[in-house]
């Protein structure tokens, strides 16, 4: 198991320790909002932690989490060494909020993710169709 | 954990109240075999009125008789479950016959009045099927109808700190079919294969009979 998740992905993007792999968005159906999905991986000894999310096409990002009581905002979400964190339908997402065009199915949304310790990771997240 | 316990773990998450839950899928015959939830007892039918994209009255029980209608709480702003719900069922409904699809009806009833203008709620709906019917009421009757239907109903606005602020819903889509009852829901997650399978069934066959 641990061979198999040191393995990297070939979407997988690293800033030292820190794995970014699978990020996809849905085509939105207006600019107001966008859902990103991704998954992060510490492969390092020592814990790190999400403190950031930016993107360029997009006047706000943030974490957030659905739940049984709603949205939920979150501030950070630490890693610990060897954990990932995983954004997925349902669950946790990237909010892009007020976007300046409508992404498109096939086009990418850049995206930068700020980490306490491994710093800025720079991506580009490919847009998918909600029905392919 | 088995499909079935997920799917039951998640529609207890996701706020489905006192409502005994029958099992889906073991068990059942590959005809009562169901992408959805059997819930027992049923639910009846909710006889409410409210306002479509059109500005005109809805009369949800008259307007849905004889036919499947497939009712769900949300808001266009919502930018995970909302609009995944709408684009699973707006593709399978494409994968049916237009004669079954013709005996499926929509409805998403806006938890955001405030926000979900009739033309926006128009608009959004028309980004996964134009025939889907978009209602707006205020935010009592609409918490209202979701206390009847034992759903959870939305408390306050979640203030994300920017201005913009989330609404909590319900994340299940209650199917009532012609008996003017809902046996079955769909929590999310549900697959578009699951939804074209149990909305054929449900078109063609009526509500699953939840297992002893």
């Amino acid at each position: 198991l641990a061979a198999f998740a040191a393995c990297s992905r070939t979407d997988a993007t690293r800033a030292g320790p820190i794995e970014i792999h699978g990020g996809f968005a849905f085509a939105p159906v207006t600019q107001d909002e966008a859902a990103v999905y991704l998954t992060v991986v510490n492969h390092g000894p020592t814990a790190d932690t999400l403190v950031g999310v930016h993107s360029a096409d997009a006047k706000g990002a943030l974490l957030h989490e659905e739940s049984a009581t709603g949205m939920t905002m979150l501030e950070r979400a630490a890693l610990a060494p060897g954990d990932s964190l995983h954004l997925a339908p349902g669950g946790l997402h990237l909010m892009l909020t007020s976007l300046d065009r409508m992404p498109r199915a096939g086009e990418r949304i850049p995206l930068t993710l700020r980490f306490a310790h491994a710093g800025t990771v720079a991506l580009e997240i490919p847009v998918r169709p909600y029905s392919p | 954990m088995s499909d079935s316990a997920r799917a039951l773990r998640r529609a207890a998450r996701i706020g489905l109240l006192a409502v005994a839950v029958g099992c889906s899928r073991s068990g059942d015959s590959a005809e009562h075999a169901v992408g959805g939830v059997i819930i027992t007892p049923a639910i009846p039918k909710p006889d409410f009125v409210l306002t479509d994209t059109r500005g005109q009255p809805f009369d949800f029980r008259a307007r849905t008789r004889g036919r499947i209608a497939l009712l769900f709480f949300g808001y266009t702003h919502c930018p995970d479950v909302c609009p995944l719900h709408m684009a699973n069922i707006a593709a399978a409904l494409r994968e049916l016959s237009p004669a079954t699809a013709h005996d499926v009806s929509v409805v998403f009833v806006t938890t955001d009045s405030a926000r979900d203008s009739l033309p926006r709620l128009r608009q959004w709906l028309n980004g996964f099927d134009s025939t889907f019917v978009g209602l707006t009421g205020s935010l009592k009757r609409v918490n209202a109808i979701q206390a009847k239907l034992r759903l959870l109903a939305p408390a306050e606005r979640a203030q994300d700190g920017t201005g913009s602020y989330g609404i909590n819903h319900s994340a299940v889509v209650l199917a009532f079919t012609r008996d003017d009852s809902a046996h079955v829901i769909y929590p999310f997650g549900v697959q578009r294969a699951a939804w074209t399978a149990d909305l054929q069934r449900l078109v063609d066959v009526g509500p699953p009979r939840a297992a002893p």
